[in-house]
C-alpha cells in the first residue's frame, strides 16, 4: 500500500529533463549516477507512470468539468511565501509553480526548473523552463526567480523558508536562462526547500505594482485565480497556457471551505462535493468501505511527539524523559487514539526509505513500565506527578496526547493533562511554561536535515524545548553540510541513536492522513511529501 | 418621541464605546499571539516578532486603542490582519447572509406561533391548550443543533432531498439557493416559535383578564371581533419586544447552526476572528453586533409607540 | 418571571411592617404550601421524579454501567442487543455506559455551573439592591455590559482563552449566568429593601449583613428557584453546544453533546444519535417545565392566595 520515501543522492549532475522520459523505470537506467532519483516502488500494487501525468494510471484522462473541492480550512490568505497551512497548500499551489516538486514516488523532479542539481558543493544551478507565461500573460524570466528568493530573504516579508536561506551568500542570474544560488557552506537539504510549497516564484512586476498577494494570486500555475468569497468559496479556472502539455484535464475547481469535518464528510457522500482533504480518523472507515469513494493515504509523514522544557526541573534529568519514553506502548496509543490509523514509531523517527532510516533501533521504547519505572527510581522520583499540556483544537494532537497520558499511568507517571486553545498552547509552548507538552505535526520534507529544527540547539523547536547538545549540535551541522550519500546516511544513524540515549524529545506514533474522492474522480495521486501537486491532474470520468 | 430616541442614541454611543473598550482590553489580555498564528507553526521567535511589529502590535496598548478608537469613529474598522481584507467589507457580506436567515425564521415564527398562541390563549386550560403548551415547551426544550442533525440526516443524507454543505449564493442560482436555506430556516424557527408562542399565549391571557375586554364582550361582540379589535394590538407588544430579544440573540448566537449549515454568517466570521486573534474582525464584529442590537431595542421601542398610543404620549 | 417577581415583592410590602424573624416564619409557611402545591401538580411532580431518576443514575454511574465508557470493546458500530443495550460507537464502546456517564458530566457540570453562578449573582445582586449608588452603578452596568454579549459567543471566546478542561467549562458557564440571577435578585432587592419592615430594622440598629440575610434574602428566595431551574436547563444547552463544538469535554470523556457531534456520520445506526438527543430533550423539557410549574405556584394570582 504505501509507497515510501527514497533516498535523494547528493550532489546531482544537472539532471536531464524528465519529461522525455515516461517510464519510472527508463529514467532509472537513463538517470542512473546523474539525478540517482529512482528506486524501487515498494509494495506498490500497479505499477506507476512517472512524472508527469502519473494520473494516466487511471485510464484516458477526459477533459472539461469543474471540480467541487470541500476543503478543510478556510485559507486565512494567499501570501506565496508563508506557510498558512495544508488546506492553503491545496489551493496556492494550483496558481503557483515551485522550482522543483515530487513526482508519485516522492522524487524530486523539475516544474519551473527544466534542469538542476549542484554544480559544485556550494553552488546550486536550476535552468528555468523557456516558454513559461504569467496568469497575466507575461514571460517568466530567471529575474522573477530571483526576485522570489530575495523576496523570501527579506526580513520584512518573514517569508516561512527563510531560515533555510541563511547561508546563501547570492543569488544571481547565469548564463542560458540559468540561476545560481550560492552558499558559505554545502547545504544538501536545499533541493528540498526549492521543491516546499512556501518557496513559490512570483511574478516582481506584480508583486511590485502593488497588489496585496494576500488577496489575489498570479503565477504559473495549472489554474488561474478567479474569485474569492470569502467563508464561501475559491474559484480557479484552467490555464490554457500551462507549460505541461494537455495538463490540466479540468475547467475549474471550486474550493469549498468546509472547516466542519462531519459536514466536509457529508457533503462528500451526499454528493455535494467531489473530492475532501483531510479525512478525519473517525470516518477512515466508512470511507474506505464504500465503493463510491476513494480514500488515499499515507501512515508516514504525521507524527505526534511528546516535549519537554529541559531549564525546569525533574525533566532535566535524562533518566525521566527515559522514562517517559519507555512508558508509552505506541502500538496501544495508536489504537487509542486513531482507532488504529497510524503507526507505531519505536525507534528512530526517520521513516523506511529516508536517508538514515534506523532499523535496528525498532522495537527499543515499546511501553516497558517496569523498565520506566525502574528508571524514575534511579532519579528519584517514583511516582512522578507532573503537568503535561496539549491542545484541545486538533484532535489530531489532543488524542494522542490522552493516550499517552492513559499509557504514562501504567509507568507510575500522573500526567495532570491540561488542554488549551491552539494560540494559547503555541504561546505556552514558546514560553516554556509547562515542563511537558504534547504535539503533532508532520516531517516537513523528505531529507533527515528536518531533524535540524527539533534537536540543534539553534532550530526552532529545540529552542522551544530550551534543548543543546554539542554532540548532537555537530552531527546535525556535519549532516546538513555534508554532501556525501553513505556519509550523510550514517551522520543521521547516529543521531537517532544520540536521541535515543538523551531523548531531547519524544515522538510517538505516526498518523494516517489522506484525501477521499467521489470514484469518478480520476488521475489524482497522494505523496507522502504532501504536496498536492496531483490535484492537477485530476479528471472526471462522467 | 424626540428626545426619547435622542436619549436612546445617546446610551446607543455610550454602550457601543464601553463593549469596544472591553473587547480591545480583553483581546489583548488573552494569550495567544496573531503573529505567530500568521507565520504557521515552524516561525522561529524572531520572525514572530518581526512580525509583531509589521503589524503594529508591539507597541504600546493605549497607542493602539488611540488609533483604533480614531478610526472606528471615521467608520473605519481597519484591515483584518489575517486576510488582509476590509473588516466593514467581510461584516456586510456575513451580515447579509445571517439577516436572510434570522428575518426568514422569524417571519415563519411569526406566522406559526402568533395564531397558535392565541388559539392556546383563548382555549386556555382546555385540551387544545395543553397540546399547543406541550409542543411549544417541547420546540424549547429541544437544542437547535439536535434538530439541525436530525433534519441534516433524514433529509440531505438519507432522503437526499435537499443538498447540503456548499453555499450557493441567491444571484447564482436561487432555486439551490432556496433549496439550501429551508432546514437551517426551520432549525432556527422551531425554537423561535415555541418563545413566541409561550410570549403570545400569556400576554394574550393578560390582556383578556382586563376590564375593557369584559365590556367588549359585556356589548355582545363576537369572539373574534373581540380578539382582533381588542386584544390582539395589545397582547402583541411583548411579543415584538421578545422577536427583538431573539433577532439580536440570533445575530451573533448561531454559531452551532452555522456550523453544522456551513452558513457563511456573521457568527462564524467571529469565532474564526477569536481563534485566529484577528484583533480588528473581532473588534469590529463585536462593535456592530453591539450597534444592531441597541437599534433593534429601538426599533421594538418605537413599534410599541405605533401599536400602542398610550405609550407615544409618554 | 418579572411578573412573579414584582408580585412577591408587592405582597410583602402589603404586610407592612414587621420584625425580620417574623417574616422568617412566615417564609416557613409558605414554602410549606409551595410543597403541598407542588405535590398536587403533575407539572412539578413529573419533572422532579424524571430528574431525581436522572440524576440518581448519573451519581450512581460508576457502579451501574455495565462496561467502563472508555474501553474498547469488540467491535465498531454494532446494533443494539442484549449485551450492548445501545449498540457500540464508532470506537466500539458501549453506548449505554456513554450514556450514563455523559449524564455525570453534563448534569454534573451545569449543576455545578448554576449553582456558582446563583452564588455569585444573588451576592452582587443583593449588594446592588441593597447599597444602591456605586456598588449598584458598578455591577448592574458590568452585569448590562455583559448581557449584551450572545451568550454563547460568551462562552466560546472564554474557552477558547482559558482552554477546555472541566473545570473552565463550569467557570465559564457560571460567568455566562451570573448576570441573570444578578438581575433577578436586585430587581426583588430594590422593593424590599425599602420596605417598611426593612427600614425599621435599619433603625433599630441591625447590622447590613444581619438584615440582608434575614430580611432580604428569604425574600427573594422564590424567584431565585425558578430561575436555578431555567438556567440549569440552558446551561445544559450551553454544555451540551460547545461539547458539539468540541469546545466543551473532551473525548473520549463523554458528555451528550460530544455524543451527538461524534455520532453524525452514522446514518445507519440512528441510536448512536437518538438516545442523547433524546437525554437531552428530555432533561431539559423536564427542567423548564419544573420551572414553569414553580413559578405558576409562587404566583399568587393564579392560585387565589391574594
Amino acid at each position: 500500500m504505501s509507497r515510501r520515501f527514497r533516498t535523494n543522492r547528493q550532489p546531482h549532475a544537472i539532471a536531464p529533463d524528465r519529461r522525455t522520459f515516461s517510464r519510472r523505470s527508463a529514467i532509472a537506467s537513463a538517470a542512473a549516477g546523474a539525478a540517482g532519483l529512482a528506486g524501487i516502488s515498494a509494495a506498490s500494487a500497479a505499477p506507476r507512470i512517472s512524472f508527469p501525468y502519473a494520473g494516466r494510471q487511471d485510464g484516458e484522462p477526459k477533459r472539461g468539468g469543474t471540480l467541487r473541492y470541500g476543503l478543510s480550512t478556510d485559507p486565512s490568505n494567499f501570501e506565496p511565501h508563508f506557510s498558512t497551512g495544508a488546506a492553503s497548500t491545496s489551493v496556492k499551489l494550483m496558481c503557483y509553480s515551485t522550482l522543483l516538486t515530487y513526482d508519485a514516488d516522492n522524487q524530486l523532479i523539475g516544474d519551473l526548473a527544466e534542469e538542476f542539481g549542484w554544480v559544485d558543493e556550494t553552488t546550486y544551478q536550476v535552468k528555468v523552463r523557456e516558454g513559461v507565461t504569467f496568469h497575466d500573460g507575461s514571460d517568466l524570466t530567471v529575474d522573477d526567480v530571483v526576485f522570489s528568493f530575495q523576496r523570501i530573504m527579506d526580513p520584512e516579508t518573514t517569508a516561512t523558508n527563510a531560515p533555510y536561506f541563511n547561508e546563501v551568500t547570492d543569488i544571481a542570474a547565469g548564463d542560458g536562462n540559468t540561476v545560481n544560488i550560492t552558499f558559505s557552506k554545502p547545504f544538501a537539504a536545499f533541493p528540498f526547500i526549492l521543491a516546499s510549497t512556501n518557496s513559490y516564484i512570483v511574478s516582481q512586476a506584480w508583486i511590485e505594482s502593488g497588489v496585496d498577494p494576500k488577496l489575489e494570486m498570479m503565477g504559473t500555475g495549472p489554474f488561474i485565480f478567479k474569485e474569492r468569497v470569502p467563508g464561501v468559496s475559491i474559484t480557479l479556472e484552467r490555464n490554457p497556457n500551462y507549460f505541461l502539455p494537455d495538463l490540466p484535464y479540468l475547467d475549474s475547481i471550486v474550493f469549498q471551505p468546509m472547516p466542519d469535518d462531519t459536514t466536509r464528510m457529508t457533503a462528500l457522500r451526499s454528493g455535494s462535493v467531489d473530492f475532501v482533504d483531510y479525512v478525519p480518523y473517525t470516518q477512515m472507515s466508512v470511507i474506505e468501505n464504500d465503493a463510491n469513494f476513494t480514500f488515499l493515504s499515507d501512515s508516514v509523514t504525521g507524527f505526534g511527539w511528546v516535549g519537554f522544557n529541559h531549564e525546569l526541573d525533574i525533566v532535566n534529568d535524562a533518566n525521566v524523559r527515559l522514562a517517559f519514553n519507555h512508558g508509552m506502548n505506541r502500538e496501544k496509543m495508536v489504537q487509542t487514539a486513531y482507532a488504529g490509523y497510524g503507526a507505531p514509531i519505536t525507534g528512530g523517527l526517520i521513516p523506511e526509505g529516508m536517508l538514515g532510516h534506523a532499523p535496528e533501533l525498532e522495537g527499543t521504547f515499546d511501553g516497558d513500565y517496569e523498565q520506566a519505572k525502574s528508571l524514575l527510581d534511579e532519579a528519584g522520583h517514583n511516582p512522578l506527578d507532573i503537568d503535561m499540556l496539549s491542545t484541545s483544537t486538533y484532535s489530531v494532537i489532543a488524542r494522542p496526547a490522552e493516550a499517552a497520558q492513559a499509557e504514562l499511568t501504567q509507568a507510575n507517571i500522573n500526567a495532570n493533562l491540561e488542554m488549551q486553545e491552539w494560540l494559547t498552547f503555541r504561546q505556552s509552548v514558546a514560553d516554556g511554561t509547562f515542563p511537558v507538552h504534547v504535539w503533532g505535526t508532520s516531517i516537513n520534507y523528505a531529507d533527515p536535515d528536518f531533524l535540524y529544527q527539533y534537536m540543534h540547539s539553534s532550530g526552532t523547536q529545540a529552542q522551544w524545548f530550551r534543548f543543546a547538545d554539542e554532540q548532537l549540535d555537530a552531527l546535525l551541522d556535519e549532516g546538513r553540510f555534508a554532501t556525501d550519500e553513505e556519509l550523510r546516511a550514517e551522520i543521521y544513524h547516529d543521531v537517532q541513536v544520540r536521541a535515543a540515549e538523551i531523548v531531547p524529545w519524544i515522538y510517538t506514533i505516526r498518523r494516517t492522513q489522506g484525501e477521499a474522492m467521489a470514484s469518478y474522480v480520476k488521475g489524482y495521486v497522494h505523496t507522502e511529501a504532501w504536496v498536492p501537486i496531483f490535484q492537477r491532474e485530476i479528471w472526471l470520468d462522467q | 418621541m424626540g428626545t426619547f430616541i435622542a436619549r436612546r442614541l445617546m446610551t446607543l454611543v455610550v454602550q457601543v464605546i464601553l463593549a469596544g473598550t472591553v473587547v480591545f482590553l480583553m483581546l489583548r489580555l488573552v494569550p495567544g499571539d496573531p503573529a505567530r498564528g500568521i507565520l504557521g507553526e515552524t516561525a522561529s521567535e524572531e520572525q514572530v516578532a518581526a512580525m509583531r511589529q509589521n503589524l503594529g502590535i508591539d507597541r504600546p496598548i493605549y497607542e493602539q486603542y488611540g488609533d483604533w478608537i480614531a478610526s472606528a469613529a471615521r467608520l473605519d474598522l481597519g484591515t483584518s490582519i489575517i486576510s488582509g481584507r476590509s473588516v466593514i467589507g467581510d461584516i456586510g457580506d456575513r451580515i447579509m447572509n445571517s439577516m436572510e436567515l434570522i428575518v426568514l425564521s422569524i417571519v415563519l415564527s411569526v406566522i406559526i406561533a402568533v395564531p397558535l398562541g392565541t388559539i392556546a390563549a383563548i382555549r386556555a386550560n382546555r385540551a387544545t391548550d395543553y397540546l399547543l403548551s406541550t409542543l411549544a415547551m417541547i420546540g424549547l426544550s429541544v437544542p437547535g443543533f439536535v434538530v439541525g442533525t436530525l433534519l441534516l440526516l433524514v433529509f440531505a443524507l438519507k432522503w437526499r432531498i435537499l443538498p447540503q454543505s456548499v453555499y450557493v449564493s441567491w444571484s447564482d442560482d436561487p432555486v439551490s439557493h432556496l433549496k439550501l436555506i429551508i432546514l437551517p430556516t426551520l432549525t432556527l424557527a422551531l425554537g423561535n416559535s415555541a418563545v413566541i408562542l409561550r410570549m403570545m399565549r400569556s400576554s394574550m391571557l393578560e390582556v383578556v383578564r382586563q376590564d375593557y375586554v369584559r365590556t367588549a364582550r359585556a356589548k355582545g361582540l363576537s369572539e373574534f371581533r373581540v380578539i382582533r379589535g381588542h386584544t390582539l394590538r395589545n397582547a402583541i407588544n411583548p411579543v415584538v419586544s421578545i422577536i427583538g430579544l431573539e433577532a439580536s440573540t440570533l445575530l451573533g448566537g448561531m454559531v452551532i447552526v452555522e456550523q453544522i449549515f456551513n452558513w457563511p454568517g456573521l457568527s462564524s466570521l467571529l469565532i474564526s476572528g477569536v481563534l485566529s486573534r484577528d484583533y480588528p474582525v473581532v473588534q469590529g464584529v463585536v462593535l456592530i453586533i453591539a450597534v444592531l442590537t441597541i437599534v433593534i431595542n429601538v426599533l421594538v421601542d418605537i413599534t410599541y409607540g405605533l401599536l400602542d398610543p398610550r405609550i407615544r404620549m409618554q | 418571571m418579572d411578573t412573579a417577581t414584582a408580585t412577591t415583592g408587592a405582597n410583602q410590602t402589603a404586610a407592612g411592617s414587621r420584625d425580620a424573624s417574623s417574616l422568617a416564619r412566615r417564609e416557613t409557611t409558605r414554602f410549606r404550601r409551595l410543597l403541598t402545591f407542588a405535590g398536587r401538580s403533575p407539572r412539578i411532580w413529573i419533572p422532579v421524579t424524571f430528574l431525581i431518576l436522572v440524576g440518581a443514575v448519573s451519581i450512581g454511574a460508576p457502579w451501574i454501567v455495565p462496561y467502563d465508557p472508555t474501553q474498547l470493546l469488540d467491535a465498531p458500530l454494532l446494533p443494539p442487543s442484549s449485551t450492548y443495550w445501545l449498540g457500540t460507537d464508532d470506537f466500539g464502546r458501549d453506548m449505554m455506559s456513554r450514556l450514563i456517564y455523559a449524564g455525570r458530566v453534563s448534569l454534573g457540570v451545569s449543576f455545578s455551573a448554576v449553582t456558582l453562578a446563583a452564588i455569585a449573582g444573588v451576592l452582587l445582586g443583593l449588594s446592588a439592591g441593597y447599597f444602591r449608588g456605586a456598588v449598584d452603578f458598578a455591577i448592574m452596568r458590568t452585569t448590562d455590559l455583559f448581557l449584551s454579549f450572545p451568550t454563547i459567543v460568551l462562552a466560546i471566546a472564554m474557552v477558547a482563552f482559558l482552554g477546555n478542561s472541566i473545570r473552565n467549562l463550569i467557570l465559564v458557564i457560571a460567568v455566562v449566568y451570573i448576570p441573570r440571577f444578578v438581575r433577578v435578585v436586585y430587581g426583588s432587592t430594590l422593593t424590599i429593601a425599602n420596605a417598611e419592615f426593612v427600614e425599621a430594622a435599619r433603625v433599630v440598629g441591625a447590622r447590613d449583613f444581619y438584615i440582608m440575610r434575614t430580611a432580604v434574602l428569604p425574600n427573594v428566595a422564590a424567584p431565585i428557584f425558578v430561575q436555578f431551574s431555567l438556567s440549569l436547563g440552558f446551561a445544559i444547552l450551553v454544555e451540551s453546544g460547545l461539547s458539539f463544538l468540541g469546545l466543551g469535554a473532551q473525548p473520549p470523556t463523554p458528555s451528550w453533546g460530544n455524543m451527538i457531534s461524534a455520532a453524525r456520520p452514522f446514518v445507519d445506526q440512528p441510536q448512536l444519535l437518538l438516545a442523547p438527543s433524546a437525554m437531552i430533550a428530555f432533561t431539559i423539557l423536564a427542567l423548564n417545565t419544573l420551572g414553569d410549574g414553580l413559578r405558576d405556584a409562587l404566583d399568587p394570582r393564579l392560585h387565589g392566595s391574594r
